[in-house]
């Protein structure tokens, strides 16, 4: 019984995935459209959750929702007259855009089926040894240390043009008054 | 097991062993006490907050010197029952053209991300929900959910100000979760774990005292986080009329409000855990209900000085609050933190006295440098604040 009470929560969950990124595409309204997209995430972390890998539930919501999200809110918000509903706004070309979704989804399942793991099921304890593992192979030199501290220099200097470009534009406003 | 060493699992034995006498499924039974667990655990903290709610209008009536609440109940205690069910009885105003679900449903998501982080507090020892190894992520990651459900009570509400007072929460929301998670983290590493039943058990030293800096930038991001004075700009009563939940009435605001109280309560009591010590104390490995009693008093006292600073300090503007977070604290517990990491490494094998040491007194140099570097360069003599830029503008 409780195996198929777990079945049933599955299956519901999916739908709730597939259901919210469809809604999330078809939404007339930008700011429901992203809020699909939130509840998108979070029944994704649920998934994580299935697999018994907390920490991917988690960082999927810090991440995903927590900024992502948010961050998205915010240029909707912040973007003028994006929060009206104008007379149309679906894709004029939907038959390449499926086409290129779809090539995408081809490659990636592709690429995805050649790590050896693919399809098994995992352990909890295994998965438990794996993340710990994940940090250390991010951290240490001989493995991809370098191309994770490349990864933050890359967004450091993100962050930085991102204030000079504010902080030049506020200068010339005010030098215009 | 009896009462006294693990009442929480002595009492779920007596209700399971009742339940199989009624011939239940076991299955079944388990989910049964699984859901009443939660219903009177949530429900014990909400009307824990009746209390709380009354405790903080008593403290700063005294501290204002006034009476506060003294009509119902001894001392004014039950005056918050009374006022609930003045909040029941008052009319749902729905503002024309708010987005309905996103409206009602925001008040009710943000009581409920503030309530799920209690699935991991170990309120005493073998008593608690769950034990999480990324206990401290989930608490950031549940943090998250919050501002995002004020953004949308702000949108929804269909008005200017909602939006630009839901903009201002987010903005000093965002900003003073960065230094809190990093103030976090050095309780994380010092147990070596993300577990808050492993931060307490290895607190035999409380972390405050390895790391006084840190509490204070938690203490400090735990009041903006829950927007209290002198973070309360974003709501202030007297210089707008509130926040992002201008357009809530009645019971939908009351949610608000509650929600309000449970977070800062919520805070205070991983303030105790994660520097603290939790439920640490004399005896109370042993007898459970001892470390729920020093637990319930370490969390009064991270309360009570929240209801201190709220009654002492004005207002902050929301330049200053900027600058407070970015320029001050962010910098100051990088700085902290890799430096603690740092010592913890030239350190290995001290004794604990020795060890201890080395990070108190580097915490205080850091503390005491900070201190005079701000004093130095961004505190503005009083005959320069320019007065004339004011009255031009």
């Amino acid at each position: 019984m409780p195996l198929n009470l777990l079945y049933a929560v599955f299956i519901f969950n999916a739908i709730v995935i597939l259901g919210s990124a469809i809604c999330s595409v078809t939404a007339r309204n930008l700011i429901h459209a992203a809020l699909w997209m939130v509840l998108s995430f979070f029944s994704i972390a649920i998934l994580f959750v299935f697999m018994g890998i907390g920490f991917f539930a988690v960082i999927q919501i810090t991440i995903y929702i927590g900024a992502i999200a948010v961050l998205i809110l915010f240029a909707i918000m912040l973007t003028r007259r994006s929060m009206q509903e104008q007379e149309d706004k679906r894709l004029k070309n939907v038959w390449v855009a499926l086409l290129a979704v779809g090539g995408v989804l081809t490659v990636l399942v592709m690429t995805l089926r050649q790590i050896p793991i693919f399809g098994e099921s995992i352990s909890t304890t295994q998965v438990d040894e794996m993340v710990p593992a994940l940090g250390k192979a991010l951290t240490e030199p001989a493995q991809y240390g370098l191309l994770f501290e490349l990864a933050s220099v890359l967004l450091l200097a993100a962050l930085i043009g991102a204030i000079y470009l504010a902080f030049d534009r506020k200068k010339a406003e005010g030098e215009e008054k | 097991m009896t009462f006294w060493t693990d009442p929480i699992n002595w009492v779920l034995q007596i209700l399971e062993n009742l339940l199989a006498s009624w011939g239940l499924n076991h299955v079944l039974s388990i989910f049964i006490i699984n859901f009443l667990t939660v219903v009177i655990y949530c429900t014990m903290i909400l009307v824990f907050v009746f209390f709380l709610i009354w405790l903080e209008r008593k403290l700063i009536a005294r501290m204002q010197d006034r009476l506060g609440p003294n009509r119902v109940g001894p001392w004014g205690i039950l005056q918050s029952i009374p006022d609930a069910i003045k909040i029941f009885t008052k009319e749902y105003i729905t503002p024309v053209g708010v987005d309905k679900v996103i409206y009602n449903l925001a008040p009710i998501i943000v009581v409920a991300s503030v309530l799920v982080v209690w699935a991991i507090i170990p309120v005493a020892p073998r008593w608690f929900a769950a034990d999480l190894n990324v206990g401290v992520l989930y608490i950031i990651a549940v943090g998250e959910l919050g501002i995002l459900m004020v953004m949308m009570a702000g949108w929804s509400s269909n008005n200017k100000f909602a939006l630009l007072g839901a903009f201002r929460t987010s903005a000093q929301l965002v900003s003073y979760e960065i230094p809190m998670a990093l103030a976090m983290l050095v309780p994380v590493f010092m147990a070596r774990s993300m577990s808050l039943n492993t931060i307490i058990t290895n607190q035999s030293v409380w972390n405050i005292v390895l790391a006084p800096v840190a509490f204070i930038i938690y203490f400090l991001c735990s009041l903006a986080e829950v927007g209290r004075a002198p973070f309360d700009l974003l709501e202030a009563e007297s210089e707008i009329v509130a926040g992002y939940h201008i357009e809530y009435s009645g019971l939908k605001f009351g949610m608000f409000f509650v929600g309000d109280f449970l977070h800062a309560f919520t805070i205070s009591v991983l303030g105790a855990v994660l520097f603290l010590g939790g439920w640490r104390g004399p005896g109370a490995e042993q007898y459970p209900l001892l470390g729920f009693v020093y637990m319930t008093v370490k969390i009064i006292l991270v309360y009570m000085l929240m209801m201190v600073v709220r009654g002492t300090l004005p207002r902050l503007r929301i330049d200053q609050m900027m600058d407070f977070t970015w320029k001050v604290m962010t910098p100051l517990m990088m700085g902290l933190l890799v430096g603690m990491i740092i010592i913890d490494s030239l350190i290995v094998g001290l004794s604990p006295w020795l060890r201890t040491g080395a990070f108190l007194a580097f915490n205080v140099i850091g503390a005491v440098i900070t201190l005079w570097a701000l004093g130095k360069h961004t505190m503005p003599k009083p005959q320069e604040f320019p007065l004339e830029d004011l009255n031009a503008s």
